[in-house]
């Protein structure tokens, strides 16, 4: 860094301090975005039914030890219920009630038919869920006992029950895991891209719409250093913002349960150091492409608007992640951004480095931010920066 | 020592300077005089260093902007044609920023900014924002922004624009110190009586040429008019042009 550089970054970071306005916008989105995140987070792992047990209560469930002993088998906690005849709705805590007859243990032992009621709400996704897992599990012990008495009888169970088909699920998580984790990235890339939006269009637009740029560059300073030191600006705010709003998230993250979250965080002595050199050159390279956009308009308010189109693309992109990443090319996550989310998700969820990702990241942060940094200053030297809107 | 050869600028389709050439010397005061549009701004620009010329050569004490700009830059105290405040820093702060560009640091800093500040009159605002200053204190500001590092060339364009009566003599007091210090000073003005109350030199401008130059009694002689104001009419042809319109 040279010393004119030098000399502006002070100057700007100075300057831009000193508007309330500007950091009002540069830190609002640090400050509460992770905590209203927090929030969703927390309600999620309230209602998180996927990640828990199956809940069944059973009326006489004193008649039936087998079926008890089975569906317990399966992962499904079963309670007593008390019947009274139907139920109006489940009671809390229950994803269903099975009804059966008060004389199922006799039924059973003779062997004949017996009509059972099982009641559950399918109001939600979820709770349809848990309610085929609950119907079908026992479904799978009438099948058994019923291959049982087959076998007894000297009957090979395959004759009826010809297909055990059993159910893996090979996806790497599940849908909450992966709009949770696509949530906490977008809040993660998005934060350099709010931190640097204000002052970048300020220190370049806004300072050519207060025709001030035409005594800086009559000063014995380069545009190359006046770009520098502008861009560090730039990059403080975006860093500040970007670090803010993972500082934030975690605090409030802190405040969830411990275990009611449906995934990890793997924030360790390793991994919080590397998050931080991944996202550093992230925000350098924001802060390097909204200065571009910055100087190609004539004032703040334009400026605003072209860099405000700029701040759909991470969201665009998380969305992507959150949504698509099954159906997308493996190629595409090597792009800008999504090669980013990628490296921060392997360090963050699962503590382990993603070297391909992370290695195109910054090698696509470095060479980016030398290249736009470079036609700003080009741009700088052009006749009409000297001229206002 | 300013010395402008043969320049020419255009852009685009708009010639804004044909060809100019004069020079200021130093101990001096230059004004290029001429209506709106006749090309004083671009050439103050180029001589700034901020524009690339299309024709012609501008020297400052020796050094060719063509060939560093920014050494030339290094001479020169520039009053552009808008002031350009930094609204939420102190004229302190304004000064120390120009300064330090310049290399002027620590005691130097300071000493320069308290001179400045002396001879400017600046103790009352000096530590205020200069967020609602009024145009004597916007132009003070931009002054002293220009002459803090002792440049040896000061260009000014049209520097009394804008201000009242109190502060037109205040700015003329400090350039014609300014050239009994021996500054080369060189200002553009389509004020006739500020030109005839400070000016050594005259450089009359029309249509992007010079059309004559000399000290304002020179002209006045030169033409047979009765002020400067008439010269600069007979010179560059404005009653022809307004009678051409008329007709």
């Amino acid at each position: 860094m040279t010393r004119h550089a030098f000399i502006v970054y002070k100057k700007e970071l100075k300057d831009m301090l000193r508007d309330r306005r500007m950091l009002i916008a540069a830190f609002s989105f640090a400050l509460l975005g992770p905590v209203f995140m927090g929030f969703i987070f927390m309600l999620t792992s309230d209602s998180d039914a996927e990640a828990q047990n199956a809940r069944l209560a059973i009326a006489n469930m004193d008649q039936a030890p087998g079926l008890v002993a089975f569906l317990e088998q399966q992962e499904i906690d079963v309670t007593a219920f008390k019947s009274s005849g139907v139920p109006e709705k489940l009671p809390e805590d229950t994803d269903a009630i099975l009804i059966l007859p008060d004389t199922y243990a006799e039924m059973l032992a003779a062997g004949r038919v017996i009509i059972g009621e099982i009641y559950v709400d399918e109001s939600s996704k979820a709770k349809l869920n848990k309610g085929r897992e609950i119907k079908s599990a026992v479904d799978e012990y009438a099948g058994y006992v019923a291959g049982m008495r087959l076998t007894i009888r000297g009957v090979p169970s395959a004759i009826v029950n010809p297909l055990v088909v059993r159910k893996f699920d090979l996806s790497k998580e599940s849908f909450i895991e992966q709009t949770m984790t696509g949530s906490f990235l977008m809040l993660l890339i998005m934060a350099p891209f709010i931190g640097g939006l204000s002052v970048a269009v300020d220190t370049l637009a806004g300072e050519r719409e207060r025709h001030s740029m035409q005594p800086l560059l009559a000063q014995p300073v380069t545009p190359k250093d006046v770009i520098l030191g502008k861009l560090m600006m730039v990059s403080s705010f975006s860093i500040a913002g970007t670090l803010l709003a993972m500082t934030t998230f975690l605090f409030a993250i802190s405040l969830v349960p411990a275990g009611t979250l449906p995934l990890a965080l793997h924030l360790n002595a390793v991994t919080v150091p590397l998050i931080v050199v991944q996202l550093v050159p992230f925000a350098i390279l924001i802060a390097a492409t909204q200065l571009f956009i910055s100087i190609q308009v004539k004032s703040f308010k334009e400026g605003q608007s072209y860099i405000s189109m700029f701040m759909m693309l991470p969201m665009f992109v998380a969305y992507l992640k959150i949504f698509g990443s099954s159906k997308l090319p493996e190629g595409a996550f090597f792009m800008p951004i999504l090669s980013e989310m990628e490296s921060l998700s392997s360090l963050i969820f699962s503590g382990e480095i993603d070297f391909a990702h992370m290695g195109t990241s910054l090698l696509v942060a470095v060479i980016g931010t030398a290249v736009l940094a470079r036609f700003t200053a080009k741009k700088l030297e052009s006749e009409v920066m000297l001229d206002a809107a | 020592m300013i010395i402008v050869k043969d320049l020419a600028k255009s852009y685009g389709d708009v010639v804004a300077v044909k060809s100019v050439s004069f020079h200021a010397d130093d101990a001096q005061i230059t004004t290029l005089l001429g209506a709106n549009g006749s090309g004083k701004t671009t050439t103050l620009r180029a001589i700034s260093g901020l524009l690339k010329t299309d024709a012609g050569s501008v020297e400052v004490d020796g050094i060719l902007v063509a060939d560093d700009a920014k050494k030339v830059q290094e001479q020169l105290g520039v009053f552009p044609d808008s002031f350009g405040l930094y609204t939420r820093l102190t004229t302190r702060e304004h000064l120390a920023y120009f300064a330090e560009l310049h290399g002027v640091t620590g005691r130097a800093l300071e000493r320069a900014i308290a001179e400045v500040s002396e001879t400017l009159n600046l103790a009352d605002i000096l530590d205020r924002r200069t967020e609602g200053f009024s145009q004597g204190q916007r132009m003070k500001v931009a002054l002293a922004r220009a002459i803090l590092h002792k440049p040896r060339n000061i260009v000014l364009d049209e520097p009394t624009r804008g201000l009242d009566v109190m502060n037109i003599r205040l700015l003329r007091t400090i350039l014609l110190d300014l050239k009994a210090a021996g500054h080369c000073v060189l200002l553009s003005s389509h004020v006739m009586a500020e030109v005839s109350a400070l000016s050594d030199h005259v450089v009359i401008m029309a249509e992007g040429i010079v059309c004559a130059e000399g000290s304002p009694a020179e002209l006045v002689e030169k033409t047979n008019q009765p002020n400067l104001e008439e010269a600069f009419v007979a010179l560059t042809g404005v009653s022809e042009k307004l009678g051409r319109t008329a007709a």
